[in-house]
């Protein structure tokens, strides 16, 4: 005699939590998991989507690292990266740290300088491109400063890098304003009045209390830029093409490149791993230094 | 506390009876250094909305020529008809919509299982979904296309939006927020009779409805802005987004700079005119991905 199982009101509770978990668990597993599997598993394998797949072992590693367009994205990724995300830091904290002040007029600006998140990448790359110019918006602004000389923006390699990062800065620099700007606002103002009181100055106050009460959104801050930073691919893709001469071409633009205009999966898949690498160092490394700082 | 920027103007002490006076030069000075730093950011949007009426030989001048000498609306006209601008705005519409609607169900369904059951893995199960977001888009871009050709789905809706049905950040979100809704709300409406399923419908949902509506702001700009993911799994304009629309615009008729301008225009009011009406939301989403931390 098979006897029906009977589940108890808790057991029967607990098996549809499950089942609520379960889409998303599968979701993950599908299109999270096995694509980062497969990415690997590529990464060693010869293949143009076209014919069948051959292995290579570790040859696409090899000709990546030997390959010069490789060596001069890697570079201009970090250089990239550095040079975008610690001054937009600065502005968007500054500017925080300004609308965080009572004066009229602060919703206003603060949502004039929160417009350009506002549209896409893909929009504000078209407009930019054209401001860039030799004869654009920008080179006309800056005609009295320069005796007329037009600044070949996106045709000299060093200029079209800055042109880049200013962009990047411009866009985002609102978005983390308003991160920092909740941030302040967490903080009790108790601790300033004390800390008047105590005949502190405002650097001594700025460096003292709000810094480290501004610890965790700091941090937050870090990270998503410069994991952002690091999949920077819009830009370099609408603006410059990776151009010129590869000089603001990255790794994002160049998975770009092998994967989908080279067709080749495996190469492509290698400098992903790449790419996978250095992020996973890096929030490693913060989520370390930053356990330690709070001990 | 007086504003940070003006410090730099700070007069010597003031003699007595100017104090004033210099009040009102800070106060000057500190608006004049803000409205200089807001038409910077604003200045290229006014020069794409301006060089979108104008004629196709003044955009590029020196100075820059502000007011054109004819407004020129057919632009807009002439845009909308070179590529078919209402089949990818209702691509966009439908595919982040859609890819919203099943953020939200999804995201709050699996946020409610963690935070008010317990089962057996459970615990292991949230970290396995969490740590999905270590997997950043670019690293899985390729294997991802892969995966939908061979599903077959380049060139549909499936492709657009199943891969971003849910999202882990948003489970991370709802799970936070539901933890806070008191457990005797759901034991008093089980002693009424509601099913584990009317529980969700009728307590999770109902008083989650502030991080939801930051959520859905949140999914929906990141969808209708996304750009490489789009522009990899579609090849027909049928299918194209507004995103994908405009690099193809731009790619093609690139030389159509004044068309251009007034395409981009046309992409980006809708956006502007959402912003403003939905500011408060759109500005609490992003303070409370920021709050996360």
């Amino acid at each position: 005699m098979v006897r029906k199982m009977r589940l108890t009101i808790y057991q029967k509770r607990s098996l549809w939590g499950f089942l609520f978990a379960l889409p998303a668990i599968l979701f993950f597993i599908v299109f999270a998991y096995y694509p980062m599997f497969n990415a690997a598993r590529t990464s060693l394998y010869d293949w143009n989507l076209v014919s069948a797949p051959v292995y290579v072992g570790l040859r696409n590693y090899e000709q990546i690292f030997a390959d010069a367009r490789f060596q001069t994205a890697l570079t201009n990724t970090f250089r990239f990266v550095a040079s975008y995300t610690v001054p937009m830091w600065i502005i968007a904290l500054s500017m925080a740290l300004i609308f965080t002040q009572d004066f009229k007029g602060r919703g206003l600006f603060r949502t004039l300088y929160f417009v350009p998140i506002v549209l896409s990448e893909t929009v504000i790359s078209i407009v930019w491109r054209l401001l860039y110019h030799p004869q654009g918006a920008v080179n006309s602004l800056l005609a009295p400063f320069t005796d007329g000389q037009s600044i070949p923006w996106l045709t000299n390699g060093s200029y079209a890098f800055t042109a880049l990062i200013i962009v990047a800065i411009w866009r985002v620099f609102g978005y983390y304003m308003v991160i920092f700007i909740a941030g302040l606002q967490n903080i009790p103002q108790e601790y300033y009045e004390a800390a008047r009181i105590d005949g502190g100055g405002r650097f001594q106050i700025f460096r003292y209390i709000t810094m480290p009460l501004l610890r965790p959104t700091t941090a937050f801050v870090i990270i998503i830029s410069l994991l952002n930073g690091f999949q920077a691919f819009v830009y370099q893709y609408l603006i410059t093409r990776g151009g010129p001469n590869d000089s603001t071409n990255v790794l994002a633009y160049l998975i770009y490149q092998e994967g989908f205009t080279n067709l080749s999966m495996g190469r492509a898949s290698a400098i992903s791993m790449v790419l996978f690498a250095i992020l996973i160092t890096l929030t490693a490394l913060q989520l370390y230094l930053l356990r330690n700082r709070e001990n | 506390m007086s504003f940070a920027p003006v410090d730099l103007l700070e007069p010597p002490k003031p003699a007595i009876g100017e104090g004033r006076w210099a009040k009102t030069l800070r106060t000057f000075s500190f608006y004049v250094l803000l409205s200089i730093g807001a038409v910077c950011v604003c200045l290229p949007l006014l020069w794409m909305i301006v060089s979108s009426v104008k004629p196709a030989n003044q955009l590029f001048t020196i100075p820059i020529q502000w007011i054109p000498s004819e407004i020129r609306l057919s632009n807009y006209e002439q845009a909308w008809n070179t590529a078919p601008f209402g089949r990818y705005f209702v691509n966009s519409i439908f595919v982040s919509t859609t890819t919203t609607l099943l953020n939200l169900f999804f995201c709050s369904l699996t946020g409610y299982a963690f935070a008010k059951y317990s089962f057996p893995g459970k615990n292991f199960f949230f970290l396995l979904i969490i740590a999905t977001l270590m997997i950043p888009f670019t690293v899985v871009v390729v294997p991802l296309f892969i995966l939908v050709r061979d599903l077959q789905w380049v060139n549909s809706y499936a492709a657009l939006i199943i891969p971003g049905a849910i999202s882990a950040f948003g489970i991370f979100l709802m799970r936070q927020f539901i933890s806070t809704i008191p457990d005797e709300l759901f034991d008093a409406a089980r002693i009424d009779g509601a099913s584990e399923i009317g529980t969700f419908f009728r307590i999770v949902l109902p008083l989650s409805t502030a991080p939801l509506a930051a959520l859905a702001v949140y999914i929906f700009l990141d969808n209708w802005n996304s750009l490489f993911w789009p522009l990899v799994v579609t090849t027909r304009d049928e299918f194209r987004t507004v995103a994908v629309g405009l690099t193809q615009f731009q790619t093609v008729h690139g030389t159509k700079y004044h068309l251009m301008m007034a395409a981009s225009t046309l992409v980006a009011v809708p956006m502007i005119i959402v912003f403003f009406f939905l500011q408060r939301y759109f500005i609490r989403g992003i303070a409370l991905s920021g709050i996360k931390g």
